[in-house]
């Protein structure tokens, strides 16, 4: 049961998740930004063995003797844990880090220490109002405005302003086009994504790319593949960021895959209502769908409705996946499955759909995305 | 039938009045009803529908059941849950889900005692539900570059040996822990501690989701390591219902194990060696795993590729057996990155189906490549009587291109072996009669000997000798059709003279004569053998793409293709 992936004038919540122990910064119907702290956690800490003997230079039984805090007790970043005295000097041995002294062992003079737990911050990365809280774990964001799902992403999570570089959905930008106007931006090309294209962004600290589709050579090159090497499909699908300079992150969204050269109509008729907007893109790993979410005005959301499930029925607009009409948009004739057999020679359940060009096709129901319902 | 799956959370009910098996796959739910009819116990009926899920991402296990039980109460003109005619079963008391979806388990496994952490390795590797195992000491698993970067396993399981932690090491393991874990989240950890020893490194782990187990892991089985093994069996089944969220809302199994596909079709395949042919080879290929089990007798070998497969497992497929082998199968050229795009295709929309009779040959040579890769993987084994296809080789294509693309795949694994027999497995019976034995091994082994697969009746033999030998000998078979031996050989000659003049067909009719002897006079024969009078035609043609695809350029093929007439003049074109 899959989600429309391009809706308007709908309410999309976010759940944002505390990893290990922590703490929530706010409360329900409170207004977050990308950047708002709503939460700390506390990710368990990584204990540090001191070897107190040796810093000493004492047996671990007189070490242990040495020892001015006892064990459980909890001690501040430089405070003493260990002072032996000699006739010339006093040795003392302190704490790296604040923590709980959990251990001694008195056969090998170490000591663990745990430290307190450092804290992590966790970040709201969309904008709206939270709906729902749950003490020390998560909470819920609810955004208005618009919602993009795409099919493949990459590159983490960014949030910045829409903007788009094309003025059709089939149109592919010229890298030269690209000024500082696109810098921290969400930018939208229509058609593909070329490396040099790529790697223009980078140079304007571009946050994230959105287009229909990127030819995995030109990936490949941007990602500093020498030419002729091939890109292996794992590799792209599994891409964690796509960054040439660590300093720079860079993500990529695509709405209709690494053959697709243009971005569907109801796509591009979201994302132009989008322009302008600041919104946010959630790229995890794959198979998680890249999204995004803009939050709208509140004069352009009236009566804003939860994220609507797709209904494959008559007069959906569908896009074809697979075969000679692949990425082609069509409206379903009657909603009527039939059982037939394809040229491929494989039996299947279909239904007839008709393309904007007005040919009639019989296109099996797993090979249809519905994109808008009827 | 005997039952090698531990099942939690379930009491046996039987099979009145209905058991349905769902086994929700990545990229298709299977749904199978048992019944009784007429009292007695019986497969009805077997639907699949493709596995729906929330956002593209995480199974709907809801929805799929739903779906999958409206698409075989259809099928089997059974009234059921929810309908107007009332409720004929109680869908939440019939349902026995088995979980393929969730991807098996990768695992870290870490100790101080070496000996202890390879014994443990070395018999983990064979748990259907893991996916890989990065096992040594803790010092050995800290250095850079030992663990791949970034890597998040499922489960650390950490074994502390008959002497407690040694302090020096509790750093090194805490390191450890964090780098697999970082900050992102809580990796659940197996804390194996002997009994009466007083663990050391409990400290740290109470921090963790730490399951303890106390067990002697030196022990002989099925003491020691079985006790690890049931804890991982439970952490499979939470990372499984973890990863499906629908299964929070299936109110009869919120914390029920799944029952492993891949084990369920091993107590099948056991239990369907023991009884049957004697020596059975089973091919599953998965959208996202691969899986090949063979049984003689009472000892079963098998192979879990998972990640790989022909729906989202496709690039992975693609990566390890590289470009090369997959053209091989192709009797044309493939345009540059065809074959790469159509993985990636593959794996963003695994149930997509192939218009085109191109798409559906490079599917099939995926598929190809997916059980030569199996069979390579698998540990030596002896030839076996019997082949069953499963997966998409049961529902993706035909039976007889299924037995096409096993003979195909088999003649490059194992040439050595001559002639086998082929089924598949349509009905996923493997699977669900292996989770109805996981609950009731009598009654399962009753429905068996009555609704197990039947051969298709079509015996395909991967050829002796070189594949280059450019000399095909054809022996068919038949009973109960009305074919003429003239008629058959007025064919084999019309196809006969399609092909490449060094190409020889010789007929030999074998009515009446035991295949086995058949066999033995002619081991380099492609045998035919059809019960019911099967369209001839149409299965030499399939037959004939088996030779030639390995053998003959594009040019070559094509036109045989277009003599023998058996395609229009624009698919020809369109290869």
């Amino acid at each position: 049961m899959s989600t429309l992936p391009y809706q308007l004038n709908c309410a999309v919540l976010t759940e944002r998740r505390l990893h290990g122990r922590g703490q929530l910064r706010v409360g329900s119907g409170e207004r977050v930004e990308p950047r708002t702290i709503v939460g700390t956690g506390s990710p368990p800490a990584e204990p540090l063995i001191i070897n107190i003997a040796a810093d000493l230079q004492e047996t671990p039984a007189a070490a242990a003797q040495a020892l001015t805090v006892k064990v459980g007790e909890r001690v501040a970043r430089g405070a003493v844990l260990a002072r032996a005295k000699t006739a010339k000097s006093v040795r003392e041995v302190r704490a790296p880090e604040s923590g709980v002294l959990v251990a001694y062992d008195q056969t090998s003079g170490l000591a663990t220490l745990l430290p307190s737990s450092s804290q992590v911050e966790l970040r709201a990365t969309v904008s709206g109002t939270v709906r729902d809280v749950v003490p020390g774990q998560s909470v819920t964001i609810e955004t208005r405005g618009a919602y993009v799902a795409g099919v493949w992403g990459a590159g983490g999570d960014a949030y910045g302003v829409v903007r788009l570089a094309t003025r059709s959905r089939s149109e592919t930008v010229a890298f030269e086009q690209l000024d500082n106007h696109f810098t921290y931006s969400i930018l939208v090309t229509g058609g593909t994504v070329t490396a040099d294209t790529l790697a223009r962004c980078e140079e304007l600290e571009v946050r994230a790319v959105i287009a229909g589709g990127v030819a995995p050579a030109e990936l490949g090159r941007y990602l500093g593949f020498e030419a002729g090497v091939q890109v292996l499909p794992e590799a792209l699908l599994t891409l964690r960021s796509v960054r040439k300079d660590p300093g720079q992150a860079l993500l990529i969204m695509l709405l209709g895959g690494f053959d697709a050269t243009e971005i569907d109509e109801a796509a591009w008729q979201v994302l132009a209502a989008c322009e302008g907007r600041e919104g946010s893109i959630t790229s995890s790993n794959w198979p998680e769908p890249p999204r995004l979410v803009v939050q709208l005005p509140t004069s352009e959301v009236v009566n804003a409705v939860p994220l609507q499930q797709a209904v494959l029925g008559a007069g959906a607009t569908v896009l074809i996946l697979g075969g000679p009409n692949a990425q082609t948009a069509a409206t379903v004739v009657d909603g009527a499955v039939r059982r037939i057999s394809l040229p491929s020679g494989v039996a299947a359940e279909a239904m007839q759909v008709r393309t904007d060009s007005g040919k009639q096709l019989d296109i099996p129901v797993h090979n249809l995305r519905v994109i808008q319902n009827p | 039938m005997e039952t090698t799956t531990p099942v939690l959370g379930r009491n046996p009910p039987g099979i009145a009045p209905y058991t349905l098996v769902c086994d929700y796959g990545s990229g298709w739910t299977k749904a199978t009803l048992f019944g009784k009819v007429g009292g007695t116990p019986r497969l009805i009926a077997t639907r699949s529908v493709p596995t729906p899920t929330i956002d593209g991402l995480v199974p709907d296990l809801l929805a799929a059941t739903l779906q999958a039980e409206r698409a075989i109460r259809a099928m089997a003109g059974v009234p059921g849950f929810g309908s107007a005619e009332g409720d004929l079963y109680d869908l939440r008391a019939a349902l026995l889900p088995v979980g393929s979806c969730a991807p098996p388990m990768s695992v870290v496994l870490a100790g101080v005692d070496s000996k202890a952490v390879r014994r443990v390795a070395s018999q983990l590797q064979e748990a259907s539900y893991i996916r890989e195992i990065h096992a040594g000491s803790i010092a050995d698993l800290l250095p850079a570059g030992r663990l791949p970067s970034g890597y998040r396993p499922d489960v650390v399981v950490l074994l502390e040996g008959q002497e407690p932690l040694p302090l020096a090491q509790q750093q090194p393991l805490a390191q450890l822990l964090a780098r697999v874990g970082a900050d992102t989240r809580l990796v659940p950890v197996l804390h194996c501690v002997p009994e009466g020893v007083e663990s050391a490194a409990a400290v740290m782990l109470g921090r963790m989701d730490t399951d303890v187990v106390r067990c002697d892991l030196l022990a002989r089985p099925p003491h020691g390591l079985g006790a690890v093994q049931r804890k991982l069996h439970v952490q499979y089944s939470r990372h499984s219902l973890w990863r499906a969220s629908g299964a929070a809302q299936l109110p009869a199994h919120p914390t029920a194990s799944f029952i492993s596909a891949a084990g369920c079709a091993m107590i099948s395949a056991r239990y369907a060696a023991a009884s049957g042919p004697g020596r059975l080879l089973l091919l599953d290929i998965g959208a996202s795993s691969i899986t090949v089990c063979a049984a003689a007798g009472e000892d079963l070998t098998y192979k879990v590729l998972s990640g790989m497969g022909l729906g989202r497992g496709c690039a992975a497929l693609y990566a390890r057996v590289g470009e090369n082998n997959l053209r091989r199968w192709l009797p044309f050229e493939p345009r540059p990155d065809e074959l790469s795009l159509c993985a990636l295709r593959r794996s963003l929309h695994p149930a997509v189906q192939p218009l085109t009779l191109r798409e559906a040959l490079v599917e099939q040579a995926f598929a190809r490549e997916a059980i030569r890769l199996g069979i390579t993987e698998l540990a030596p084994v002896a030839p076996p009587d019997l082949v069953v296809g499963s997966g998409f080789l049961a529902r993706g294509i035909g039976s007889r291109a299924a037995s096409v693309v096993i003979a195909d795949a088999l003649s490059q694994a194992q040439p050595s072996w001559r002639q086998v027999e082929v089924t598949v497995d349509s009905a996923n019976a493997f699977v669900a009669l292996g989770a109805l034995a996981a609950i009731d091994p009598e009654l399962a082994g009753t429905v068996w000997d009555r609704d197990r697969p039947r051969t298709v009746t079509i015996l395909l033999a991967a050829r002796g000798g070189k594949r280059e030998a450019p000399a095909v000998d054809v022996a068919a078979s038949w009973q109960g059709g009305s074919m003429e031996t003239t008629v058959l050989e007025g064919r084999l000659q019309r196809i006969h003279g399609a092909w490449d003049k060094d190409t020889s067909v010789q007929l030999t009719p074998l009515r009446g004569v035991k295949m086995a002897e058949a066999r033995r006079k002619q081991p380099q024969t492609i045998a035919l053998v059809m019960s019911d009078g099967n369209p001839l035609p149409e299965l030499l043609l399939d037959t004939r793409l088996v030779s030639i695809r390995t053998e003959r350029r594009a040019e070559s093929v094509a036109r045989a293709l277009d003599s023998s007439g058996a395609y229009t003049a624009a698919e020809l074109q369109n290869l």
